[in-house]
């Protein structure tokens, strides 16, 4: 007889559905009894009766395991409420530390998915990589490749899709139609392939044509409505600055998705621009993206570059230095290599790092994530505590519990349910709470974050199953501690059975919250004690009482009018037009001494500035003079600085000559050093201090005009300033910034960082000591009696406040011994960033230890106090 | 083979039964050694013409169980059941008592009754 078994999924569900003590004795009934109807009326009879079975028994399924359940959850929760309400004092603690945590935490992962998820909107986006270039011994990384690589490598590459290079217009510039204008600041040239690599919606236009010819632009909608209101822009015609030529609208694309690491208003088209043709394989101008196709590997590829340069770069670099590229290559500081970087990566990298991309920050992302985590758990640690402080109270209850049959696995399920309605009950105001602070916190981290429960389907859940997570660690000690009773001692009273061991726990997770909280804290310290370094440090210029105009190369020949006109202000001390400023961004060109050899270039970071320039700045000079407006030659003389004079190796600098052009050396052409400026951070603090030079300007228009103005004038010299510009010009905006301003925006991330870690640090030590005063309370009603007692024979009220806060200090004591450390390594770590950096004082350490103790005494000392000025008579009357 | 066997204690004295109970206890008794639910169901099928379900069998023989009319052991694995235990049922003295006390209500309450009187036309 052959045996036919019944399938295994309904053999699962009916040996799941069916009683425990008999499931294998009925599974065999079943079996034979299928095998039988196999036999005898066929197999689909024999499986409708097993299902039949199955359905049949479904109802009685449910009302077996689970409504015995449900009643028994009824009875925990009408327990739990019940305890709540109660104890409201001690609920309110936990509650408030709970949504405060929650409400932290939840907006940080809002914060952390936006910024991980920049650029995931491309169809394309795990293929895509940018193409960089790396050099030298420290294989410095840079973002830009040469005009003609991204076409070589479509042609060589099989396993490249497309390709697409892109570069940013320098500067703020002014757009306009026959009847508008307006400064625009994002305006991006690309190649018409930038459809096929990134998914950038059209609405009208042909993705193929639309950038294809040179002088083609595309708008985005709104910029579109900017210009042209309702009308259709298409075939219409803008002017960028002052070029003569117009350019041609030939699409509208949707726009730009504020998660693209690079921000457009406008898309010029790449042809129009000479460079996109040259052949030359040294100048470093464009972005370039690939997108790889389906299943090639990208480190596969890296593999082939060295190649692929030596094929391409290397004729043209024997042509121009007469020597063998691969003998060049020999010495490891003339390394040079691309390199892949992936699109997703971009955002949140520290390298490659460029002006196209919104930089987000890795180590702000990690920070806040640790401190979310921290500050939730020291919440949850509130809850530990003050539950089993409590635990005398609840003993009976479980004795009570035990005695009538329950086992210890549903005493934890009680706690348990006990915590998650705590949590769940703190969700509610963490909800209510994140809507009210969103649009400051996004104000804080220039998003545009939403919280909306109903966005997706995942946040709900999302919300649910964090909570029940956090309230099932909050619940966990507690609910092991207090099941863990034995019914007899608990039901005789001695309740005092595990009570020192408790005490310890208890105090160990006090020092934990007091640790966290004390290692923000000197972050907090640090932080802003760098801040101060950097604002404080000698920059070796004048940073006050200036004001920049921008873009004042619009002035055109009228510039010398309008510095007249500004300088017969009593209150305008200077005025200095420059190419670039100190914490802007300065030109790396190559120079070359005269009588050294080509291949001894040197890169020094430029900048233009007129003869003003040092004036108004306060620049020192160690050696020679500044450009003169009286000696002619100045126009070909330059100034370094004294980093410079070490790094090109001079001992007599006064003198030297340059060829004058950045690349090609016609003889005779040549730029003199006139003089030596003391060095100066010309750029971020981050960066130590680099070969500078200054060329002069008084033959040109530069862009930027610096403005020094008597202190306290500033307001009227200002409105003053902006007369004149709309005189002179007529109708170019004018565009201010203060000097003071521009340099401390190089420090926003230090400063948004000091923000936070002063935000959270406040919040973690302030949910601590709500622990600490949950405690404390409990502790001097506990001592009541003993402190009654005390006060009966003989104790001061000092003496008694000094039994109750005793422990909390100490505690608080060990705690900054133990935070010390870690904060220490972690802050000199982060200080590594900067190149000047302060040292870390040992006074913060005692400082902060001081400062938390003070604010936990604060915390404590008025329970203290109210338990220590109570009258004995009560007291001792009590119970 | 009577490893497992649940030692019932002696209950309360008979309580009455109902049918298909004590169709199902003089099953098990007529079935003797081999009295497990399968022959038990096809045996009250087969003489009361009626298809009974598995549930109808089990029930009531969680009734006698807990009444301790009958007792049951797991059998030995049998590999044409997938190797697994079969229950075997097998009456308690009680239930046997019980038998006997069904046996003579049914048949005083038959007394001078002539069964020919019931026939219909």
């Amino acid at each position: 007889m052959r045996n036919n078994k019944p399938s295994y999924i309904s053999e699962f569900i009916i040996s799941y559905l069916g009683n425990k003590q008999d499931k294998t004795a009925i599974l065999g009934d079943l079996e034979e009894e299928y095998n039988d109807l196999f036999q005898r009326r066929g197999s689909i009879r024999a499986k409708l009766w097993l299902w039949k079975l199955i359905l049949v028994s479904f109802p009685s399924f449910i009302k077996d395991r689970i409504s015995r359940s449900v009643i028994m959850y009824k009875n925990y929760l009408k327990i739990a409420l019940r305890n709540l309400v109660k104890h409201k004092g001690y609920s309110a603690i936990n509650i408030i530390g709970f949504s405060i945590g929650m409400a932290c935490s939840i907006l940080i992962a809002l914060f952390i998915f936006d910024e991980l998820s920049f650029d995931r909107h491309n169809e394309k986006a795990d293929r895509i990589y940018r193409v960089g270039a790396k050099f030298g011994v420290d294989r410095f990384k840079i973002a830009f490749t040469a005009p003609p690589m991204a076409e070589a490598m479509m042609d060589d590459f099989p396993e490249i899709e497309y390709a697409v290079r892109m570069s940013l217009w320098p500067r703020n510039v002014i757009v306009s139609n026959s009847d508008k204008r307006f400064v625009e600041k994002k305006i991006i040239y690309a190649d018409s392939s930038i459809f096929n690599v990134f998914t950038i919606p059209l609405i009208h236009g042909d993705p193929n044509t639309a950038l294809r010819d040179p002088r083609t632009i595309l708008l985005t909608e709104s910029i579109a409505r900017k210009y042209y209101g309702d009308q259709d822009p298409m075939g219409k015609f803008l002017t960028i600055g002052k070029e003569n030529t117009p350019y041609i609208i030939t699409g509208i694309v949707k726009d730009c998705n504020p998660k693209s690491h690079f921000q457009y208003d406008f898309i010029v088209s790449l042809s129009t621009s000479e460079n996109s043709y040259s052949d030359g394989w040294m100048g470093h101008t464009y972005f370039t993206y690939i997108v790889m196709k389906e299943n090639s590997v990208p480190s596969q590829l890296e593999l082939k570059f060295p190649e692929f340069i030596k094929r391409h770069y290397g004729p043209q670099f024997l042509q121009k230095n007469g020597m063998e590229y691969d003998e060049h290559l020999k010495d490891e500081k003339n390394y040079y290599n691309y390199w892949l970087q992936p699109l997703m990566d971009i955002h949140l990298a520290s390298e490659g790092n460029d002006m196209l991309s919104v930089k987000g920050d890795i180590f702000f992302v990690y920070v806040l994530s640790i401190i979310a985590a921290f500050i939730l758990l020291i919440a949850c640690i509130n809850f530990m505590n003050l539950s089993t402080a409590r635990y005398t109270k609840r003993s009976k209850e479980v004795g009570m519990r035990k005695v009538l049959g329950s086992s210890r696995r549903q005493l934890i399920r009680q706690f348990i349910t006990e915590s998650v309605i705590l949590s769940l009950s703190s969700l509610i105001i963490a909800v209510i709470f994140i809507n009210a602070i969103l649009p400051g916190f996004n104000g804080f981290t220039e998003k545009v974050l939403v919280f909306n429960i109903m966005d997706n389907g995942y946040i709900f859940p999302g919300l649910i199953l964090f909570t029940l997570v956090v309230g099932m660690i909050a619940g966990s000690y507690p609910a092991f501690f207090l099941s863990s009773f034995s019914p007899i001692s608990v039901l005789k009273g001695a309740v005092k059975q595990r009570a020192g061991s408790n005490i310890l726990v208890r105090r160990i997770l006090v020092v934990f919250q007091f640790t966290i909280s004390i290692v923000i804290l000197i972050g907090t310290f640090v932080v802003y004690d760098q801040l101060t370094y950097m604002r404080d440090v000698k920059l070796g210029f004048n940073r006050d009482n200036i004001v920049i105009v921008h873009r004042s190369r619009a002035l055109g020949e009228k510039f010398e009018a309008f510095k007249q006109e500004l300088l017969n202000s009593q209150a305008v001390l200077g005025v200095s037009n420059t190419e670039s400023l100190p914490g802007r961004h300065f030109n790396p060109n190559s120079h070359n001494l005269e009588g050294r050899p080509k291949a001894e270039q040197k890169v020094l970071w430029t900048m233009y500035g007129d003869h003003e320039f040092a004036e108004l700045y306060n620049l020192q000079l160690s050696e020679g003079r500044y450009f003169s407006k009286d000696i002619s030659s100045d126009q070909n003389a330059v100034v370094i600085n004294e980093t410079a004079v070490e790094f090109l190796g001079l001992t007599e600098p006064l003198g030297k000559r340059f060829h004058k052009d950045f690349g090609e050396y016609r003889e005779g052409d040549f730029v003199t050093v006139i003089g030596v400026v003391k060095d100066i951070n010309f750029q971020s603090l981050h960066e130590e201090i680099k070969p500078m030079i200054i060329r002069n300007s008084a033959n040109i228009i530069a862009n930027y005009t610096s403005i020094k103005i008597k202190g306290g004038y500033i307001r009227e010299t200002l409105s003053m300033i902006e007369d004149k510009w709309n005189e002179l010009t007529g109708e170019e905006p004018f565009q201010y910034t203060f000097f003071d301003d521009d340099l401390n925006n190089l420090y926003r991330n230090e400063q948004k960082t000091g923000s936070v870690f002063t935000v959270f640090s406040a919040l973690a030590i302030f949910i601590a000591c709500l622990g600490l005063f949950g405690l404390i309370s409990f502790n001097a009603e506990q001592r009541t009696k003993e402190i009654g007692i005390r006060k009966t024979l003989g104790a001061k009220v000092s003496t008694i406040i000094m039994l109750l806060s005793k422990e909390i200090t100490i505690l608080v004591l060990i705690s900054a011994v133990i935070a010390s450390p870690f904060a220490f390594f972690g802050m000199y770590n982060w200080l590594q960033n900067f190149a000047y950096r302060t040292s870390i004082h040992p006074l913060v350490f005692l400082s902060t230890a001081l400062l938390t103790l003070l604010i936990a005494l604060i915390t404590i000392v008025f329970q203290a106090y109210k338990a220590a000025r109570a009258n004995p008579v009560k007291s001792l009357k009590y119970e | 083979m009577f490893q497992n066997v649940r030692i019932e204690r002696i209950g309360e004295a008979m309580k009455l039964l109902s049918r298909p109970e004590e169709l199902i206890l003089l099953s098990i008794w007529r079935l003797q050694d081999d009295a497990y639910c399968i022959p038990i169901r096809s045996q009250v099928s087969e003489i009361t013409g009626e298809d009974w379900s598995l549930g109808s069998v089990y029930m009531p023989l969680e009734r006698l169980t807990k009444k301790r009319l009958i007792g049951s052991f797991l059998s030995d694995k049998t590999p044409e059941r997938g190797g697994r235990h079969k229950r075997i049922y097998f009456l308690t003295d009680d239930g046997k008592k019980a038998l006997v006390r069904i046996r003579e209500v049914e048949s005083k309450m038959w007394d001078g009754i002539p069964v020919h009187t019931l026939e219909t036309k």
